[in-house]
């Protein structure tokens, strides 16, 4: 069965060890995204496909709690205002 | 094939024994031991009891290789060593593998001597036993100077996965008891200090000998090894309170030494705490060669990947923004969802000792002004964040909680071990709940502050 999954991109971060982080809302919680590859999305048009390899624990996080952070290893071809214009999405392959 | 494989000298027992009683177990009659094969037997359960030996189960290529292992410190025999002796007078691991092979003798005389008195004590009736364990209970300080065992020594831990290690100065010294403790440190062979405050000094200065050691991956893993080894080669009615410790006359030995007052520890020095003159002598000159790989690889900063390969120890704490030696590694997933939502932080600071603990085992990055690192930690007001391969990856403000670093180590050691797949990630008896208990359980060996505890309980609780 094709799973549907989408998810909205709202921040991006680049950390110095090359890794992406890309916070995201509007998840399925039972859906496990860890080893996953979603196609990343604005308006239907697929720009590239992204396997996110892992997820940042946060501890005592108090803002955007309705978000999670998610590591991806490629390089991610969104910028920093795309990521935060909230019109682009991750779409499960 | 399964094959069975154990150290050369495993906790002070020769392979060749070994062997031996398992070709006996075995049934055959190789080198003639396979005849009292009832004893042999009772001699193996014995000495497994006893942690005399550690068996690992192989397949037949992992025995010859693993045995032929050169960088395995704990695997250590006579042909390796000359092998790579050979390469250089500077070799860090010819120096690891010298000192091990002189720790397992000095194991391998003691459990001579602890089989003979054990035996001994297992034969007397039981009441016997008693009134012997009740004298024996008493001597908590066997083979150190007792005015030193007073003061303190370098006490070492283990949580999970990590050993932490402190000089703890317990006590003072009154001028009877520093009369007394020089008297037996000359005795020894030890220059003893003229005053309490020199006698403190070569404390401190032997300490910073025997530091290089307890911060390098492999040196300290031979180190932990004898040491716990001692332990249990403790015979039993001696054993008392027992821990696995570093005696100050060590260290005060190792500044002698290393000030050149004794010229040739071995010759003068016999004995001293757990160690031999000649392992003095083989830790001295291995820490000398740790410092100086260090004063290079600070000088070679152009050469990351050199760093970690040359001491696996060398702390991994890095700034974003700044040149230097990130641990980049391959791609794994992880499966983690774990969040803390709340404004509870931790209130006592973790010291640049336990972070340097914690960085022996895992990536540690400080957040610096103007990163990336930092800016995702402000983005989601969060004090600390852990991921990468297996949650090795810790990302922490500047000047971190204790507790906050604590949690996100344990949070790496959960999902290796496979507590976070096993009970999940959010939720009341999730490895949330799981790793506060632990905390909160262990708070005197984690050092946690009363108010932290108290944070950690309402975390808890709530099951975040």
């Amino acid at each position: 069965m094709r799973v549907n999954m989408e998810m909205n991109i709202t921040e991006k971060f680049e950390l110095s060890d090359g890794i992406t982080i890309l916070a995201c809302e509007g998840y399925d919680p039972d859906f496990d995204v860890i080893g996953k590859n979603f196609h990343l999305i604005f308006c239907g048009e697929v720009r590239q496909t992204l396997k996110i390899s892992g997820e940042r624990i946060l501890l005592n996080q108090k803002a955007n709690l309705g978000q999670r952070a998610f590591e991806i290893r490629d390089i991610v071809l969104l910028s920093p205002e795309e990521a935060r214009s909230g019109n682009w999405q991750l779409s499960a392959v | 094939m399964p094959g069975i494989m154990t150290r050369q000298f495993v906790k002070g027992l020769h392979y060749k024994t070994v062997y031996k009683i398992l070709i006996s177990l075995s049934g055959k009659s190789a080198y003639g031991v396979g005849r009292d094969h009832e004893g042999m037997q009772q001699k193996l359960v014995q000495l497994l009891l006893n942690k005399h030996i550690k068996v690992y189960k192989l397949s037949a290529i992992h025995y010859s290789k693993i045995l032929m292992e050169q960088n395995n410190v704990l695997i250590t025999n006579a042909r390796t060593i000359d092998r790579v002796t050979h390469r250089s007078a500077e070799n860090l691991l010819d120096k690891q593998l010298k000192l091990n092979l002189e720790l397992c003798l000095i194991l391998s005389a003691r459990w001579k001597e602890k089989i003979r008195m054990d035996d001994q004590f297992w034969a007397l009736a039981w009441y016997s036993r008693l009134t012997v364990v009740s004298g024996g209970a008493l001597n908590t300080i066997v083979d150190s100077i007792v005015g030193l065992v007073k003061l303190g020594a370098v006490v070492i831990e283990g949580i999970y996965d990590a050993s932490l290690y402190q000089l703890k100065i317990i006590g003072q010294l009154s001028q009877g008891e520093f009369a007394q403790v020089q008297r037996e440190l000359t005795k020894l062979g030890v220059d003893a200090a003229s005053d309490i405050d020199a006698l403190q000094q070569h404390i401190k200065d032997g300490y910073e000998i025997i530091e290089p050691l307890l911060e390098d991956d492999k040196s300290r893993k031979i180190l932990m090894d004898f040491l716990s080894g001692y332990v249990d080669s403790v015979p039993y009615v001696e054993k008392g309170a027992f821990a696995v410790s570093i005696p100050l006359e060590v260290l005060i030995a190792l500044a002698s030494m290393g000030a050149g007052t004794v010229v040739t520890a071995s010759g003068s020095i016999r004995r001293l705490g757990q160690f031999s003159g000649h392992a003095l002598e083989l830790i001295l000159d291995l820490s000398r060669t740790i410092k100086r790989f260090k004063q290079r690889i600070m000088v070679d900063a152009e050469s990351p990947h050199r760093i970690s390969s040359a001491i696996p120890a060398q702390p991994a704490i890095t700034s974003p923004g700044t040149s230097g030696n990130m641990n980049v590694k391959g791609i794994l997933t992880n499966k983690i969802n774990m969040r803390s939502p709340t404004d509870l932080m931790g209130i006592e600071a973790a010291s640049p000792k336990l972070i340097s603990a914690i960085s022996r085992k895992r990536d540690v990055v400080i957040a610096k002004p103007g990163s990336e690192e930092l800016r995702m930690l402000d983005y989601f007001e969060a004090e600390a964040s852990v991921g990468g391969i297996n949650s090795t990856h810790i990302l922490l403000r500047e000047n971190p909680s204790r507790a906050a670093i604590l949690e996100e180590f344990l949070h790496g050691t959960q999902t290796r071990l496979g507590i976070t797949d096993r009970l999940g990630t959010t939720g009341l008896g999730s490895a949330e709940t799981h790793v506060k208990d632990f905390m909160i359980r262990h708070q005197k060996m984690l050092g946690l502050s009363d108010e932290d505890v108290q944070i950690l309980q309402i975390l808890k609780d709530e099951g975040l």
